[in-house]
């Protein structure tokens, strides 16, 4: 298969889903002539059109509530909020007004409403450009949130949050941009809710979140060389979550690390550990484990932020931690 | 405060109960109504519920036969201990005797257990493994952080015990079924998880001896033990047969005004009775003109019962079950229809009580939706006849030269000859197919 970059995959999708459905459109800062930042939206307005590929003032308080209006009046826009970091000066529009419409209407009005966005550390942009902040929406009823950790996902993710009827966010990781990888020409949806087991394996699973993904395939991969067969779980959607397919992974191996690049401390991480207790307490063979970011903002300097973020390092040396036999 | 849990009077003759099995694991909190042990008695097998909460505690093992009022447990409050040992036996050994070499490896081994003010540190994964290969955890050695035994060390455990076969580690069902079978346990081989003996070990053990004297066949055959629902059924049958003078008439019912009776009835009654509650009505109205056979034979006398109660056969995966509808002469066909629904259903699903089987002075059998046309059934013990009921069918009937189409099934009468002779057993039989004929008198 062709291998085409993470952002490609974004566009691509785009492309696909406008020509297949003439109400989607896409809204957004420099998200027509100049084709977005991250030149995710390039070649959009000279395909569809101004009226299709529209660009905003910088009000994402504005330009979202516009599109929670027009999807509630039938069409199918994309809203891209530039940096994740961002929602909070639009966050009413989503989670007070997007995520509730439905709902206060008696389920007569549905918002078929999808925000992309751009989150994640690891390219030095501060603390205000590089947070993770997933949790907050997962923990809205009526939002659904993807954070596809490859091209091929980002596509198939795309693709079912847009012709999802209820708001949905997908949140790409800005380290992942020029990340290639295999991605099939057509239109495919991957399913929101169905998380992805990359690696069998029998001795611990790692439940993994987004970029950290690749790193947990790493570290499997590391550790495999000692024997030791890890099972990788890709979550691809915070919300709803798979919990089925993680608890059955516990079921059989015993012991769990979870691991995002969000701030461990109320992490979707917690969730995950809550729920493995609650359900498969009997089969734990260790205490759940989190990895994630420390309890701080997401530091400036480059080698701080390298120490900030868990790797397939840490990972790995996590994994050997919960198999850890050092007698008494 | 603990609440004690005894083995329930479920009759007026019941004298003892069998702890068939315990339904849930010693530690289990438990809610008033949750399912506590099967019991089987001489009549029934029942699922005793817990009459009040906490966490449960077996006083006695399963195989255990106590009369009613014997304490067989408790429910215990978190941290409680149960009081004192006052039951019968006592909870199963924490730690097998030092008979082998294993165990008393293991018992040297045991202080060096990670304990930390009196916890004893293991993971909830090695728990139930050690809980599932019956292994007791506070005799092993943790090797995860901080000396936790971890699945790992349960796991090494059992393959060490494995070749000795520790009486410690099998259930009480194995031991009960090798006592039955008079095998000792210590010369079987167990082909169970860490070599612990399963019950088709000591089916194994127990065959040859069983069938050597004969030409022992090659294959293996399934051993079902007549226990239980089976052992009732086998020594009811077989006395019955045993007792009394049986034999069996038949006769084909019309039954096209009935069918359409059932069909009108389906549009107007919430519980339209079925083709078997049409019979069962047709039988016990029947009865009133015919009370010989609504009879008793004992003392060299013949007893006609004072009230017409009449038993179901019900079918169920493992045996039947006859749950009897009192009065059933005086029932109109509505309430009929919706107690031997209801009472089917419990039978099914187990709910019976012992009320509900006893006193049964005739009984119906039906194997019609088993595509039986005709059958020989036989007489429950204490009454003198049994109706069976077959497949409802078409047939052919003669209009001068001209066939109809129609529907008939074929009743069966066994009776015992010792109380009713063929002729009044043809009659009554030919009373019941007649109100099936005509059966606006089932109305009434």
């Amino acid at each position: 298969m062709r291998e085409i970059t993470y952002v490609k995959a974004f566009t691509e999708s785009l492309m696909q889903l406008m020509a297949e459905d003439e109400n989607v459109l896409v809204i957004g800062e420099d998200v027509a002539h100049y084709g977005g930042v991250f030149h995710a939206f390039d070649g959009l307005l000279k395909t569809y059109g101004e009226k299709r590929v529209i660009d905003t003032p910088i009000s994402e308080m504005g330009f979202i509530g516009m599109g929670v209006g027009a999807a509630a009046r039938g069409l199918r826009p994309v809203c891209d909020l530039m940096f994740f970091d961002f929602i909070g000066v639009a966050l009413d529009q989503l989670y007070n007004q997007a995520a509730k419409l439905k709902f206060m209407f008696g389920g007569d009005v549905s918002v078929p409403l999808t925000l992309t966005t751009a989150g994640g550390a690891g390219l030095s942009a501060g603390p205000q450009h590089s947070q993770s902040l997933e949790a907050w929406l997962a923990h809205v009823p009526g939002l659904k949130v993807a954070l596809p950790s490859s091209p091929y996902d980002v596509k198939g993710l795309m693709v079912a949050s847009v012709r999802d009827d209820n708001p949905t966010v997908v949140v790409l990781n800005k380290r992942m941009l020029g990340t290639k990888g295999p991605v099939p020409e057509e239109i495919y949806e991957i399913p929101l809710g169905q998380a992805n087991v990359l690696r069998p394996g029998r001795d611990a699973t790692v439940i993994a979140v987004g970029r950290m993904v690749p790193e947990a395939v790493t570290a499997a991969e590391e550790l495999a060389k000692d024997g030791t067969e890890v099972e990788v779980i890709d979550v691809r959607t915070v919300q709803p979550l798979d919990s089925a397919t993680i608890l059955a992974s516990i079921r059989r191996t015993n012991r769990a690390l979870v691991v995002h690049e969000a701030v461990t401390f109320g992490g979707i991480g917690a969730e995950i550990a809550a729920q493995i207790q609650e359900e498969a307490f009997d089969y734990l063979d260790a205490p759940v484990r989190r990895l994630g970011a420390p309890f701080a903002p997401v530091p400036f300097s480059p080698v701080l932020e390298r120490a900030y973020i868990p790797d397939a390092a840490r990972i790995a040396s996590g994994v050997r931690g919960l198999l850890e036999r050092t007698g008494s | 405060m603990a609440v004690e849990v005894l083995i329930p009077k479920l009759g007026l003759t019941m004298e003892y109960g069998l702890i068939e099995e315990w339904l849930v694991a010693p530690g289990t909190p438990v809610k008033p109504g949750d399912p506590l042990l099967r019991l089987a008695t001489d009549k029934v097998d029942v699922e005793v519920e817990a009459e009040g909460s906490g966490l449960f505690h077996p006083a006695v093992e399963s195989g255990a036969e106590l009369p009613p009022g014997a304490l067989i447990g408790w429910l215990l409050e978190v941290g409680e201990a149960p009081p004192g040992v006052a039951a019968g036996q006592a909870p199963p050994a924490a730690a097998p005797a030092t008979t082998t070499e294993t165990a008393t490896a293991t018992a040297a081994a045991a202080p060096a257990n990670a304990r930390h003010n009196g916890r004893l540190f293991s993971s909830p994964n090695a728990r139930r493994v050690a809980r599932e290969r019956g292994i007791d955890i506070t005799q092993l050695t943790g090797t995860g952080p901080g000396g936790r035994i971890i699945t790992a060390d349960v796991l090494d455990a059992a393959q060490q015990a494995a070749p000795a076969a520790r009486p410690g580690a099998t259930s009480p069902l194995v031991r009960r079924d090798a006592t039955a079978a008079g095998v000792d346990l210590a010369a079987v081989t167990g082909t169970g998880p860490g070599g612990k003996v399963l019950r088709a070990d000591i089916a194994a053990a127990a065959r040859p001896a069983a069938s050597a004297p004969a030409s022992a066949p090659a294959s293996t055959a399934q051993v079902i033990p007549l226990t239980g629902m089976r052992g009732v059924i086998a020594t009811r049958m077989h006395a019955s047969l045993q007792e009394m003078a049986q034999l069996t008439l038949g006769t084909e019912a019309t039954m096209d005004a009935a069918v359409a009776l059932r069909a009108q009835l389906k549009e107007q009654w919430q519980n339209a009775p079925t083709i078997t509650d049409l019979v069962v009505r047709a039988a016990a109205l029947a009865l009133r003109e015919h009370p010989r056979l609504n009879a008793s034979v004992r003392e060299n006398a013949i007893h006609v019962q004072p009230e017409i109660n009449v038993g179901l056969a019900v079918a169920l995966e493992e045996g039947l079950m006859v749950p009897v509808l009192k009065r059933a002469d005086q029932l109109p066909l509505s309430a009929m229809a919706a107690e031997t629904r209801r009472l089917a259903q419990a039978a099914r699903t187990g709910k019976l009580t012992l009320p509900e089987l006893e006193g049964g002075t005739f009984t119906v059998s039906t194997l019609g939706s088993f595509g039986i046309d005709f059958f020989t059934p036989v007489i429950t013990p204490g009454q003198v006849a049994i109706l069976g009921v077959g497949r409802l069918r078409d047939s052919v009937r003669w209009e001068g030269a001209t066939p109809q189409r129609t529907q008939v099934l074929t009743l069966s009468i066994t009776f015992d000859h010792r109380a009713v002779d063929g002729a009044p057993a043809a009659e009554y039989l030919r009373s019941v197919a007649s109100r099936l004929t005509n059966p606006l008198t089932l109305l009434a």
